[in-house]
């Protein structure tokens, strides 16, 4: 009964504020550790080539060449974006398709043309150098 | 007088500060939900976007490619041609991911690639962070 007596008094035992201090350094070690950003892959084929064929198939591989400027060519011939998926489908439907950055393109521009034959159905790209 | 000190004693959290716990509690669960621990490089990359990348790819060597063409893997740095020396010693057999910059010439990816195929290397990821498809 006296201990009852004296308890009744006190204030409660735990106080809330280590628990908020353990809260906001759980916060910030969260907030800086965490990453947001989506990595997402393009599975590349290590079949680097230096340009010459050496695929087993017969047909002859279509070479697009990238410039620094996101310029292309097919085999050649100079041909935008958008055109590039659908006139690989119509005349190059079974042709091994193969990707050369040319005069510093950089990757991100060799992406953007990944991108543009991954929405057309061409997913099989090789890189040549 | 008296009966105000007895109230604060009572409450050890004043009032105001409830709704402010409340608010970094739920912060709390945001960020331990929604984000992923990143995994960190020898040096930082700003990732190419891409819309139609899908492969993410488990058990990987994460590989950092730099715009000068430094290579790292987890905190070690060097360049191509040394890259055998800081390789995992179980790395034959277990896909890589290569995390480039953006800005990385072409040429010196396609080299990477060869590096890699000359290793004996054989599944080879190249990572973008994802962009929402434009219409």
């Amino acid at each position: 009964m006296q201990l009852r007596e004296r308890n009744r008094g006190s204030s409660p035992m735990i106080g809330l504020t280590p628990l908020i201090d353990v809260v906001f350094i759980l916060l910030i070690f969260f907030m800086l550790a965490s990453s947001f950003l989506d990595w997402k892959g393009f599975e590349m084929s290590v079949a680097v080539t230096d340009g010459k064929s050496t695929s087993q198939s017969d047909v002859r591989p279509v070479t697009i060449n990238v410039d620094a400027n996101g310029k292309l060519s097919l085999n050649g011939e100079a041909v935008s974006l958008s055109a590039l998926a659908p006139m690989l489908v119509r005349d190059h439907a079974s042709a091994p398709v193969r990707l050369r950055p040319i005069n510093g393109a950089n990757l991100q521009h060799l992406i953007e043309v990944m991108d543009a034959l991954g929405r057309g159905g061409v997913t099989d790209v090789d890189l040549v150098e | 007088m008296k009966r105000r000190i007895q109230i604060a004693d009572d409450s050890p959290v004043q009032e105001p500060m409830l709704p402010l716990i409340n608010i970094v509690f739920l912060l709390l669960i945001f960020f331990m939900i929604a984000g992923s621990l990143q995994k960190l490089g020898p040096f930082d990359v700003n990732p190419p976007a891409s819309q139609t990348a899908e492969s993410q790819p488990e058990d990987t060597i994460v590989l950092w490619f730099g715009k000068a063409g430094e290579v790292g893997i987890d905190d070690q740095k060097g360049t191509l041609e040394n890259l055998s020396s800081f390789l995992p010693v179980d790395y034959i057999g277990r896909p890589v991911e290569i995390r480039a910059d953006r800005e990385t010439d072409g040429v010196k990816v396609v080299a990477l690639l060869k590096r890699l195929q000359e290793l004996g290397i054989d599944k080879v990821q190249l990572m973008t962070a994802m962009e929402a498809e434009q219409e």
